[in-house]
């Protein structure tokens, strides 16, 4: 299956297609149908299980960007020509 | 540790099919049983994936370690590594079973000690399950991104200190997050939702990805599909320049069967 509209990007769909992972946590995590185990993590532990890693995720994007931004800092001439 | 499961003391060199040292993780439930391939494996990659009949419905489960799942599963959680891993196989095993049949996936890290106190529950919850399963039927679930080809590069702080200069950083990162609802994205939204059973907004991971301006799940009935996509491919030619539309799916309704609905 595809679209071919400019500025779409499939991901998945096929069963040899991989989605990324945050697309994976974004589904499968605080998702599905609440059952009671004998154990189950609490719903407000869950919540702390996110900030924790929403701090994890948010920092490395962070840090992708900071490299970025050194690559080619604002300031350069490079960039003020384009 | 729930008051009810007699814990029995744990015996040296105690294997996985031991009670005591294992636990129970549920996927999800389905109506009826399937074949799964037998080389399936479960969530911890080791365990087999196998069907218990469940009050009517058949419940998917692994036998997995005790310590890892129950005990200690919320530091587990908090470990990205592990987190991934375990995820990824959650998913895999969740999908494999939508392929052969309607499923209402459990949350991620749903844990029983045993059969019993798994009967119990989904027993209890009969109603709300037989209800979840008339929601979902015939339908699938869509993600749905859109990120803004360039976004204008952050205003340029100067300062006269360390402590200036943070200051003036946050409040330009605070005066980046109060954006205006765009009318145009308003309007796409409104699009998908006609054809949609319905949405939810947002998604607690990829928030933080760059020039992410919308996020949002749909459930969309099979039949829709093709409607579904045509919305997409016509709001991708329209916003050719400015915009870039990522979806993915279909994914097992995920986001359509917790108690919210």
């Amino acid at each position: 299956m595809a679209i071919n509209g400019k500025g779409v990007v499939l991901i998945g769909g096929g069963a040899d297609d991989e989605v990324s992972l945050l697309e994976i946590l974004d589904h499968v995590l605080n998702a599905g149908v609440v059952i009671h185990g004998s154990i189950v993590i609490s719903l407000g532990g869950v919540d702390l299980v996110y900030l924790g890693l929403n701090v994890i995720l948010t920092s490395v994007e962070t840090a992708l960007r900071h490299l970025n931004q050194a690559a080619l800092p604002p300031e350069t001439p490079f960039r003020s020509r384009r | 540790m729930a008051p009810n499961v007699k814990v029995k003391k744990e015996k040296r060199g105690a294997t996985k099919s031991d009670p005591a040292s294992s636990a129970i993780y549920l996927y999800g439930v389905t109506r009826d049983a399937r074949a799964l391939p037998a080389n399936t494996k479960g969530v911890d990659a080791v365990s087999k994936v196998e069907t218990v009949p469940c009050s009517g419905f058949v419940c998917w489960i692994s036998r997995v370690n005790r310590a890892e799942y129950s005990d200690q599963l919320q530091q587990n959680m908090e470990n990205l590594e592990w987190l991934a891993s375990a995820s990824v196989a959650h998913h895999r095993v969740v999908g494999a079973i939508a392929t052969l049949a309607e499923i209402l996936p459990a949350r991620f890290g749903t844990v029983f000690l045993n059969e019993k106190s798994l009967l119990e529950d989904v027993q209890r919850r009969k109603k709300s399950l037989t209800k979840a399963f008339d929601r979902i039927s015939g339908t699938e679930e869509w993600g749905v991104k859109v990120f803004a080809n360039e976004a204008p590069a952050p205003p340029t702080v100067t300062a006269k200190s360390g402590k200036d200069y943070l200051l003036k950083k946050s409040a330009a990162l605070e005066a980046g997050r109060e954006r205006k609802p765009d009318p145009e994205l308003e309007s796409f939204a409104k699009a998908l939702g006609q054809v949609a059973v319905d949405e939810v907004r947002g998604g607690k991971f990829s928030g933080a990805q760059r020039d992410l301006q919308f996020q949002a799940s749909y459930l969309i009935p099979r039949k829709q599909r093709e409607k579904f996509h045509a919305v997409l491919k016509q709001y991708a030619r329209k916003w050719s320049d400015s915009h870039r539309i990522e979806y993915a799916g279909p994914w097992p309704p995920y986001s359509f069967v917790s108690d919210g609905h």
